[in-house]
């Protein structure tokens, strides 16, 4: 009935097909998960976990050679700094005791101190399409979906994949991140979200809002996700279109993504979000409403 | 067994390469694995390949933050591709390597596409994407032809050099 190369022709179109809704059922994130993913993850993951420890081994001893040189010098300078530094923890610490008396003052119901598991990272995604990276630790050392990622300079992202002893976090520079975000000095709110390159978009920041170049972008607390804040960029370019509602506002994110080899994984916040039995956002509302109260 | 061993290992390493802390900037990151993946349907007609151009995408797609399955789907058809090319292309032309490593990169870029228009919309698609598929066009035309040439070179000498083992071994015996 069929020729040859008439079945062929048939069997490529059908191949393509099948391809292509697998490919579109996948990348809507409703493909069911079959295992293979986390088999791989298993299977490579060590591989990387060890050529990434050996290159920070030599980075280490590369950086501690050339550091040893520079030492004697900065020894004087950090000195004064000390110095200086000391002058001001005394102050800081006054000003916690006084900051804990006022809370006692208005009954603030304190939240505990966050519980953060450090996390080497062991790998980074490999096309330029998408900005994730791999850390070494996993659902065994408590992660899970979602926990946001950290770093003293600012947010990291947050957990998308967790197998046994690795995780993948999306960076906030990915294009599917977005994160709750104020700036810091106008209290102007708006989203922060991904572009795919080193810099984000501060988006819905209404126009009667008035930022500056410069200004810091800190985390809001608002989206469940990542604790009130946290630092996460600065204004470095806005434009103001007359017609449009909002402000287009890029901003440079405080931590260099190229350059991360250590993070922090938050999970205290996320087991304080299950416990109670509020919603994520009413919860992290409430906290910012108390805090609020503090501040004022 | 020692050409698999050869690219067993090259593979190991370009995969460990492109996924460490090696790499200065995000943006300019080059697949090499596709560059493998080339070679081997250049220089092989096995279909035994195809299980390894397989595994080198199931690898990828497990470290990638992109939907699973968009390595495999881009190897598979580059590899299906070439195939289909090596029986009207002299194989040692470097020009057909280059035309066709232009081409895979292209292929691997539009399946990237694709998945981003599928899974977020049009909406989903800056001007950066086109200004980094261009860019990866652009060194592919560099980067490809030059890693063909150097895997190339590289397995002619461990070849000479398991024949050179392989003699002595048995001069000995």
């Amino acid at each position: 009935m069929f020729s040859k190369k008439m079945l062929l022709l048939i069997a490529i179109v059908f191949f393509v097909m099948v391809n292509f809704i697998m490919l579109t059922v996948s990348s809507k994130d409703k493909l069911p998960d079959t295992g293979i993913e986390g088999v791989a993850i298993a299977l490579t993951s060590p591989f990387q976990m060890a050529f990434s420890r050996t290159i920070m081994a030599v980075k280490g001893v590369w950086r501690g050679y050339f550091a040893i040189v520079s030492a004697a010098k900065e020894n004087t300078k950090l000195k004064r700094e000390l110095a200086r530094a000391m002058e001001s923890l005394s102050r800081y610490k006054e000003l916690e005791l006084e900051n804990i008396r006022l809370k006692k003052f208005i009954h603030f119901q304190g939240i505990e101190e966050d519980t953060v598991i450090a996390a080497k990272v062991i790998g980074r995604d490999p096309s330029p399409w998408f900005r994730t990276i791999m850390i070494d630790k996993g659902a065994k050392d408590g992660l899970t979906r979602g926990l946001p990622v950290l770093v003293s300079e600012g947010i990291v992202g947050q957990i998308v994949a967790v197998s046994n002893r690795y995780s993948r976090v999306v960076l906030i520079t990915d294009r599917n991140s977005a994160v709750d975000a104020l700036v810091q000095t106008s209290r102007a709110r708006g989203i922060v979200k991904g572009n795919d390159t080193d810099l984000c978009s501060f988006r819905y920041v209404l126009r009667k809002n008035k930022i500056e170049p410069g200004d810091m972008i800190i985390s809001s607390g608002l989206d469940g996700v990542f604790p009130k804040g946290l630092r996460i960029g600065w204004v470095v370019e806005l434009k103001e279109n007359s017609s449009q509602l909002f402000q287009e506002i890029t901003i440079k994110t405080c931590v260099d993504f190229d350059r991360l080899e250590e993070v922090l994984v938050l999970i205290k916040q996320f087991e304080y979000d299950q416990d109670t039995e509020l919603e994520p956002g009413q919860e992290s509302s409430q906290k910012s409403d108390q805090a609020d109260t503090i501040s004022q | 067994m020692i050409r698999f061993f050869f690219y067993l290992c090259l593979s190991l390493f370009f995969f460990l390469a492109q996924t460490s802390n090696l790499w200065c900037s995000s943006n300019q990151r080059f697949d090499l694995l596709l560059v493998i993946v080339l070679c081997l349907s250049l220089k092989f007609s096995h279909i035994r390949i195809l299980a390894a151009v397989l595994l080198i995408g199931v690898a990828m797609d497990s470290v990638s933050g992109g939907p699973f399955g968009i390595y495999i789907s881009a190897y598979v058809w580059i590899y299906v591709l070439i195939r289909s090319l090596k029986a009207f292309v002299h194989l040692e032309n470097m020009v057909f390597v280059l035309c066709v490593g232009v081409v895979a990169v292209v292929m691997e870029n539009l399946f990237f596409l694709f998945v981003l228009i599928m899974g977020k919309g049009l909406d989903a698609v800056y001007y950066n994407d086109l200004v980094t598929m261009a860019t990866q066009a652009a060194l592919s035309v560099i980067v490809v032809p030059l890693v063909v040439l150097v895997i190339d070179l590289l397995e002619q000498a461990v070849l000479l050099m398991a024949e050179k083992a392989f003699q002595q071994h048995l001069h000995r015996g």
